[in-house]
């Protein structure tokens, strides 16, 4: 016998009056359908007769233990990460203190306080690129057509290759370390 | 109590008070047992209680925190890649317990476990959507919203999940039939 489509049938909620009476003319005839329909009525007498569960009582006391407890460990973590950085730095400076001669290690201070100005500037720059993004977007009309956002993104994308490129390209670094 | 910045976890327990029961259950529904439902809703709570700030005032606070509940416990069965526990397999397992159980209470016992087994059969955002179904009776609309679903994909979630759990219950009543009618043939010697 042909099952389809009464085996997806039993399972749709929407069906048409006369689908229904089809459907039901075939689980009438066919027992392996009728079978797979008790089947779907016993899953759902199944669930509807289990209840909703409850978990031992003093469950708020013992979430609050947890989340004291979470707490904790995120502080600890923290820390950790605080004191593991403080750590490598201490061990750089020492290891450049002592290894480099008085020569080296100017030149390293002087490196590093170019990078760190650098690094502030475009950090700078990039701050207010962002906002005068943020104040573009806010005057923009509400609905602006898909084409216009592809070349807008589309032009963002290039010139933060572009950006990307020229940081990598800096030449102020390469002045420090000759 | 609206969400801002931060909350006190001491204010919070009015939420974990008022919806604890609702997101065990989903819990205890999606992982199948009452210890990995207990540990599922306290991470629940503790994800709820960290991102309170992000909570939308303006959808029920249950929703959100189901929503919560459903991730969590899908991406554990993920983890754990529960083996999926045959209904033969589970009907060797209920074994007698040490203080006998009342009649009744035997029985739901039992039920709870088939359903459990059942339900393992399903993949997790299946089972996920039964759950809030058959026991919340969500719309295909708002679990759609809790699962980050569309509509149809509900639809079609819902649907491959009943024609699931009735093919299983169809094949265990096959199985259950042809046993009892081979301990009814005569035994040729
Ligand atoms: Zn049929």
């Amino acid at each position: 016998m042909n099952h389809n489509p009464f085996e997806n049938w039993i399972f749709e909620d929407e069906l048409e009056p006369g689908e229904v009476k089809q459907l039901n003319a075939h689980l009438q005839a066919c027992p392996a359908c009728k079978a797979l329909k008790t089947a779907d009525l016993e899953a759902k007498r199944l669930m509807r007769s289990a209840s909703i569960s409850s978990p031992e009582a003093g469950f708020t006391n013992r979430w609050l233990v947890f989340a004291h407890r979470q707490e904790e460990q995120a502080q600890k973590k923290q820390v950790a990460i605080l004191f593991s950085i403080f750590i490598t730095l201490a061990a750089i400076a020492t290891t450049i203190l002592i290894t480099a001669s008085r020569q080296q290690g100017i030149e390293i201070v002087f490196f590093l306080q170019s990078s760190l100005t650098n690094f502030l500037h475009w950090f700078q720059r990039l701050v207010i690129t962002l906002n005068s993004f943020r104040f573009v977007l806010s005057v923009l009309p509400f609905r602006v057509p898909a084409i216009v956002w592809i070349f807008l993104v589309g032009n963002l994308g290039f010139w933060a290759l572009v950006w990307t490129f020229s940081i990598w390209k800096f030449p102020s670094i390469r002045k420090v370390l000759a | 109590m609206t969400p801002d910045q931060g909350i006190d976890s001491t204010l919070f327990t009015t939420v974990v008070e008022e919806n604890h029961r609702p997101v065990f259950n989903l819990c205890y529904r999606m992982l199948g047992s009452a210890e990995d439902a207990e540990d599922a809703a306290q991470e629940t709570f503790w994800k709820a209680y960290r991102n309170y700030h992000r909570y939308d005032p303006t959808r029920p606070l249950l929703t959100w925190l189901l929503a919560i509940a459903a991730h969590h416990c899908i991406d554990e069965i993920r983890k754990r890649r529960m083996k999926t526990i045959s209904l033969d397999a589970f009907t060797e397992e209920i074994l007698p317990d040490s203080q006998p159980l009342p009649e009744h209470q035997t029985e739901l016992r039992m039920e709870n476990e088939i359903l459990h087994a059942l339900l393992d059969t399903l993949q997790p955002e299946d089972r996920a959507a039964v759950v809030m179904r058959y026991w919340y009776g969500f719309s295909d609309e708002e679990i759609s919203q809790t699962l980050n679903l569309t509509v149809p994909a509900v639809k079609s979630r819902l649907f491959r999940a009943r024609k699931q759990l009735a093919t299983v219950i169809k094949q265990q009543e096959t199985n259950h039939s042809a046993e009892i009618r081979r301990q009814n043939e005569p035994q040729s010697i």
